[in-house]
């Protein structure tokens, strides 16, 4: 299936290479990132096996990957995962299942291994892994509108959920959240802090824009092509603006990795009630 | 064939998805069995954002009964980094920290005392502070949990939860 008129007719299969990609570059950032952690898997360290071993996990996952918890263990599947996430960079237009299928498990590694530290990027690119995969197993044009169609999915309702558990915290409400998580140095700018310290009606109107943006995200699988790409540069805005005030960088790969699958979708939602 | 399985995990997949955003006793039971955390979680700073930095603290004992003073762990919150929006591995490191301290202060409220030694966020921090280096004539050592407001410094740190003292390891 072709979307005409979308950046010269991509098809599925284009699109969903298009998402391996963003997967991708998510996998190699975040594998890097705990590559260069390795002192704190030691023993001693902050982010010890001896430690993550006492978690509640059933039995089975404990014996399948308990060789895969020690900072040996655990640094090759981080180099696994680079090597994998390389192999889709450099040749994204060739035969993805191998790389893709050692993403997925080693990935799965990543999230058993480090529960504590795990974030909403995470788990995203892991939705983008898996249905990536599924499209490269299964090379058939419905299982591919599905992959996307979930992908697309995932995307609307992690913004909408965020933004309807935001209208239920008084600091939301009251307008003064992003002032307040601001000054935090975990997730915070110092600098931002500063200015919205000092301008209360810009902390209250970007609190409240914050709001909107994630409520009425779903909308844009009902907009007309032209008008999705528009709202979806204000997502990339805001993303990129996360990334800049918080630190948030992963989430720049594996959000904006959502979009070109929302953008097929869109496509055909909004033709059937538009036209 | 193919497509209608995956539609079947898919829906599933988005099933459990509103349904532990919806229910917390279906997000606790799913948490139990989701080892890989497949089941997202997308609540970001919401509804109560985290406004608070906490940081790790810990201090010695010596075999003559004095205390040392309170110290900060290192890596307890990242520094600013003009290139974080790319990279940001110390992030890594502060999240893990920040969500065992998160939960530690959360436990802390709720289970009795001996049931908190045995929790993971706490024998992860008593693990990694331990191991710190210190007093080379310190026996015990004490680890504490203090809130502040992070940039705000008119905001007086608040202490949140307190350790008893623990013999530290004999040097190798």
């Amino acid at each position: 299936m072709v979307v005409p008129g979308f950046a010269n007719e991509w098809s599925a299969e284009d699109i969903l290479r298009v998402t391996a990609v963003f997967a991708s570059l998510s996998v190699l950032v975040s594998s890097l990132e705990y590559l260069t952690l390795l002192p704190h898997f030691r023993d001693q360290g902050l982010l010890s096996a001896r430690t993550s071993r006492t978690q509640r996990i059933p039995k089975w996952a404990r014996v399948l990957f308990q060789s895969f918890l020690s900072p040996r263990g655990i640094a090759v599947i981080l180099g696994i995962n680079t090597l994998a996430a390389s192999w889709c960079l450099l040749l994204p237009s060739g035969n993805l299942i191998l790389p893709l299928t050692l993403m997925v498990a080693a990935q799965c590694v990543v999230h058993y291994r480090f529960q504590y530290g795990l974030e909403g990027s995470d788990q995203m690119t892991m939705i983008l892994l898996v249905m990536s995969w599924a499209a490269a197993v299964c090379p058939t044009e419905p299982v591919r509108v599905v992959a996307l169609g979930f992908i697309a999915v995932q995307s609307c309702l992690s913004y909408f959920i965020a933004g309807v558990s935001k209208l239920c915290g008084p600091a939301w409400r009251g307008g003064t959240a992003v002032r307040d998580v601001l000054r935090t140095r975990h997730s915070g700018h110092p600098q931002l802090w500063r200015l919205f310290h000092r301008s209360p009606c810009l902390t209250r109107g970007v609190t409240y824009l914050v709001i909107l943006f994630e409520c009425i995200f779903p909308l844009v699988l009902l907009l007309p092509t032209p008008w999705a790409v528009a709202f979806l540069s204000l997502g990339c805005l805001f993303h990129l603006g996360n990334g800049i005030a918080m630190g948030f960088n992963a989430f720049i790969w594996a959000f904006i990795g959502t979009y070109p699958a929302i953008l097929y979708c869109s496509r055909f939602l909004s033709q059937s009630i538009w036209f | 064939m193919t497509a209608t399985l995956l539609i079947v995990v898919c829906l599933i997949w988005v099933g459990l998805t509103v349904a532990t955003h919806v229910s917390t006793r279906i997000a606790e039971r799913v948490v139990e069995f989701d080892v890989f955390a497949l089941v997202p979680a997308w609540s970001f700073f919401a509804p109560h954002p985290l406004t608070l930095d906490p940081h790790l603290i810990y201090r010695d004992k010596a075999a003559s009964g004095e205390f040392g003073a309170f110290r900060e762990a290192p890596n307890s919150i990242s520094a600013h980094s003009r290139f974080r929006c790319i990279w940001n591995p110390d992030r890594r490191v502060s999240k893990s920290l920040f969500d065992a301290l998160s939960e530690l202060s959360g436990l802390a409220q709720c289970v009795k005392p001996h049931e908190l030694k045995l929790s993971f966020p706490y024998l992860m921090l008593a693990n990694y502070v331990m191991h710190l280096d210190g007093n080379s004539e310190a026996v015990s050592r004490q680890f504490a949990i203090v809130s502040s407001g992070g940039y705000d410094e008119s905001e007086e740190p608040v202490l949140v939860f307190v350790s008893e003292f623990h013999a530290l390891p004999k040097p190798d």
